[in-house]
């Protein structure tokens, strides 16, 4: 089958594959965060009981808590997590299912191309620090940081409904995943 | 606007669209036509707003409990105690379905991870023993709807920080009513054994109950050590979930189940989940700003005094109401719109909000086993190999036990309230 | 004009019910010119969010403390320094001074909210108290005590340096984190103490001033421009009498608090703060010394006692 694809067809499979490929790392950028969160929260309480505190541990967890979710934005778009009812779907035949197909798409993009276009002054108007979120050279995070993965992650988005809208043009079927990773197994 | 809002997101839903990017794109749209469509900037400020809960904290780890236990095989071992105490009952191994999620429940806050998880094993071992697919598959969903109910529960901490009622006077009010779901289950699969012929099994002997409940001691005793935990105070309902996965963990390493690959799996399943999970929350919120500023719940609320002043009747129709919305919305967006919406009405009736927590709740939770939006029907149609049509089908009668325990926890509120008044005090 | 006014604080709390009368007055005083519409229970969301729908003007009146505007202006967050000043008066005069004229300026360059009026007009707590597990009656009770602190950095230091063991918590964490001696004490605003049951899990409270606050109404400049002459006098009269009901309405709110506390086993004390004023007065020298305090600071707090004699 990949040596009947011409040269359009290659472009766009090997941009979708990029961004399948951007997903994984956005996704184990959130089990950092995860993990990260796990070990602040277990060090709060496993050193309470020798009345050790460290103050910045509690705004970090939050911190990592958003970028998880901001992050987790593209990840799961890109990577077909989230939850798609599909009995309706089904019954429409192959119009329907290229209707519903370029639907998704465009209301992806839609919706991901307008959180970006506010970047510029959700930016300008971030202004201050997260209180307490300590970095290492004593500054606190300024809150733009928190964000930043929400607006990067939205153009990503933005990128995978294109690069799905152009893969319909050339023909290319859409990527499928399990409803729950552990379905597959 | 909020019917149109509905409407909108409904049909994008239907269409296949995913649930997170309908949400975002109904929000959008609500911005667009609003008197707010030069003020975009508010939906991701708003966004930052709905994930910048520090109550919320406690969701990715009550999900990695349960994803730790079904890779670290202390499901399995629930399951083979289940097995030993009830397998014997007539529909024996239903049974053990349904005591299975019990237990479950009190580690894991998802019904996602009972379907799952311990779904795989349950319909696999009722297959195997010969009973029809589509009813164990129907068995195991309406079981699932016990874990949110039992805590820890995701969905009663989302309520908590809604409502701005206390997490764990919102976990204790769970508990009694998680239990009598479970025993009405037990119960209706009873009754209808004595009309149908189940398989059946030999009684397990007292060393096999001593063995298997020696093989599950150390995962019988998670449970008790979080809900413990979080009743006494020496953790929040965060740590609590982190003291459960830590204890999952140590539980893996020590029955030597715990691989890298498998914990990374749960790990990645935890994300992506919590993940869905944040952004619809983040876009409601947005949502729930738009509805704020053009005080929408106000009016309804008026609408709704409007309609009844008697409380009963009111309630009944809340019920109806809540399980309309639970069949064509997922329980944490359905939450997110609807107890905002609902707040006031529910303040001016006079009825307290644990127990309006609870059932909505459980209303909401029907949904998980109803079509078109039971996302575990979904789940167990994949895991189970049934055809979706057929456990729908299935579970149909087993939601008359369910809804009538949603009738007695709606009109006898002491149920619900007893437990946490009784621990935590009135409130 | 509708202005949209939001506030942390529910409709029914004593602050909420003062928001509704300004809302009243405002009514009445522009003859309908004006009309504000008042969003409690953070609706539209929390400061930061509120703050940036303050600056686009979709919100146009933000009830709240000032020092969240410290993000514009940071020395803004020196209008609640611990121990700096003697009493409301004092603190007050030091609202009203060219010092901290210019520090909203500076931050109304940035931002475009400014302060509506006297921003120390509208009293807040009305007085800050220190709840604890165990008596504290002077300076020396407070050593080695586990305190709760918000996550800000100047008054973990300054109490610190008194001596307390600082721990930071979020706000609602506090009650369960007392009944279990995970802290032993939480400063407070008077009012506060009963909603939030501290005085369930710590029945000692004594009074310590430990700063002075008000609810600043931060408003829209642009809006506020926008308005003619009249209505703005309107506007400016609602918030002067909805000042000075403040004092009287917290005054009796919390008396009446304090009393049912007490008669439920609450133990109150007045602490003598000079103390606690001197020491930490040692330490903001040290940090004038090492050029960690606003230029001006100490001067501007000494002058603005002065100005009573
Ligand atoms: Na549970
Ligand atoms: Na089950």
């Amino acid at each position: 089958m990949s040596e009947h694809k011409n040269i359009l067809q290659r472009l766009v499979t090997g941009a979708d594959r990029a961004l399948w490929q951007l997903g994984g790392v956005c996704l184990w950028l959130c089990n950092l965060c995860l993990l990260a969160m796990l070990s602040l929260t277990a060090a709060t309480f496993l050193l309470r009981p020798f009345d050790v505190s460290v103050w910045w541990f509690w705004p970090w967890t939050m911190v990592l808590f958003i970028w998880l979710s901001f992050f987790g934005f593209f990840a799961i778009y890109v990577r077909l997590k989230d939850v798609r009812i599909d009995f309706l779907v089904k019954r429409l035949g192959r119009a329907g299912n290229i209707l519903s197909r370029l639907l998704s798409d465009a209301v992806g993009a839609g919706v991901s191309v307008v959180l970006l276009q506010q970047a510029p002054t959700v930016m300008a108007s971030a202004a201050g620090f997260v209180e307490g979120a300590l970095l290492p050279w004593g500054d606190e995070l300024p809150r733009q940081a928190l964000f930043a993965p929400l607006f990067v992650s939205s153009a990503l988005v933005a990128l995978t409904a294109l690069t799905d809208i152009a893969k319909c043009c050339v023909g290319l079927p859409e990527n499928t995943a399990p409803l729950h990773p552990e379905a597959a197994s | 606007m909020i019917y149109i809002l509905f409407g909108v997101f409904l049909l994008l839903i239907l269409l296949r669209v995913p649930i997170s990017i309908a949400i975002g794109g109904a929000v959008t749209l609500a911005f667009l036509t609003s008197d707010f469509s030069t003020a975009l900037q508010i939906i991701p400020q708003q966004m930052l707003e709905g994930v910048n809960k520090a109550s919320l904290t406690a969701v990715p780890f009550f999900i990695m409990a349960g994803n730790l236990m079904n890779v670290t095989g202390v499901t399995d071992r629930i399951f083979a105690f289940a097995n030993a105490l009830v397998g014997h009952f007539r529909a024996g191994l239903a049974q053990v379905n349904v005591l299975s999620s019990m237990i479950f429940a009190g580690i894991s806050g998802a019904a996602v991870a009972d379907c799952a998880g311990l779904g795989a094993i349950e319909i696999k071992a009722m297959r195997e023993r010969g009973y029809r697919g589509d009813f164990s598959a129907a068995i195991t969903v309406a079981s699932s709807v016990i874990g949110p109910l039992i805590p820890p529960s995701i969905g009663l901490v989302i309520y908590a920080f809604l409502a701005q009622v206390s997490i764990e006077r919102m976990f204790l009010a769970g508990l009694i009513p998680g239990l009598l779901v479970g025993l009405s289950l037990m119960l209706y699969l009873r009754l209808r054994a004595t009309r149908e012929n189940f398989p059946t099994q030999p009684r397990a002997s007292r060393g096999e109950i001593a063995t298997t409940g020696k093989h599950g001691f150390l995962a019988l005793l998670a449970p008790a050590i979080i809900l413990g935990s979080i009743m006494t105070g020496f953790v929040t309902a965060t740590e609590a979930g982190v003291l459960a996965c830590l204890y999952c963990i140590g539980l893996g390493l020590w029955y030597r189940e715990l691989t890298w690959r498998k914990f990374r799996d749960a790990l990645t399943d935890t994300t992506s989940m919590t993940a869905v999970i944040m952004i619809i929350i983040a876009f409601s919120i947005a949502m729930g700003w738009v509805l704020a500023i053009e005080q929408a719940p106000q009016h309804i609320a008026d609408q709704m005094f409007a309609l009844t002043e008697n409380r009963h009747v009111f309630l009944l129709l809340l019920l109806v109401f809540i399980i309309i919305v639970g069949c064509v919305v997922e329980g944490v967006p359905a939450k997110l719109i609807l107890v905002p919406t609902l707040l006031p009405v529910i303040d001016a009736y006079g009825i307290d909000r644990v127990h309006f927590g609870i059932i909505i709740q459980l209303g909401l939770l029907l949904g998980i086993a109803t079509p078109p939006m039971g996302i575990g029907l979904y789940i167990v149609s994949k895991v189970g190999r049934v055809r979706f049509e057929d456990v729908t089908l299935a579970v149909l009668p087993m939601l008359v036990p369910l809804i009538l325990v949603l009738l007695l926890i709606t009109f006898v509120p002491g149920v619900v309230t007893f437990l946490p008044d009784l621990i935590l005090g009135p409130p | 004009d509708t202005w949209r006014m939001a506030t942390k604080m529910p409709v029914d709390s004593p602050e909420g019910q003062l928001f509704q009368q300004f809302a009243e007055k405002v009514n009445r005083y522009t003859d309908g010119e004006l009309t504000i519409q008042i969003f409690p229970n953070e609706q539209l969301g929390k400061e930061d969010a509120v703050l940036e729908q303050l600056q686009s003007g979709v919100v146009t009146i933000y009830a709240e403390g000032f020092n969240f505007m410290k993000r514009w202006e940071p020395e803004l967050a020196w209008v609640v320094a611990p121990f700096a000043f003697d009493d409301y008066e004092h603190w007050s005069r030091f609202m009203n001074s060219k010092l901290v004229d210019s520090w909203f300026e500076q931050a109304a360059e940035k931002s475009g909210i400014v302060p509506l009026g006297d921003p120390s007009a509208i009293i807040r707590g009305p007085y800050r108290v220190l709840l604890s597990n165990k008596p504290v009656n002077s300076l020396a009770d407070v050593d080695g005590l586990k305190m709760r602190m918000p996550a800000n950095q100047l008054l973990m230091k300054v109490w610190d340096s008194l001596g307390a063991q600082v721990m930071t918590l979020p706000w609602t964490e506090v009650y369960q984190s007392i009944s279990k001696d995970i802290v032993q004490a939480v400063t407070s605003p008077a009012a506060m103490v009963e909603s939030m049951r501290f005085n369930e899990v710590a029945p000692y409270m004594a009074r310590t001033n430990e700063y002075y606050q008000s609810i600043g109404f931060m408003t829209n400049q642009a809006a506020l421009d926008g308005l003619d002459d009249d209505t703005r006098a309107g506007l400016m009269r609602a918030y002067r009498e909805t000042g000075e009901e403040s004092h009287d309405v917290l005054a009796k709110v919390t008396q009446a608090s304090l009393e049912r506390m007490q008669q439920e086993g609450l133990t109150y004390t007045e602490l003598d703060t000079q103390p606690f004023i001197e020491r930490t007065q040692q330490r903001y020298q040290q940090m004038d010394t090492d050029g960690d305090l606003p230029a001006g600071f100490l001067q501007a707090v000494k002058d603005s006692r002065g100005a009573a004699e």
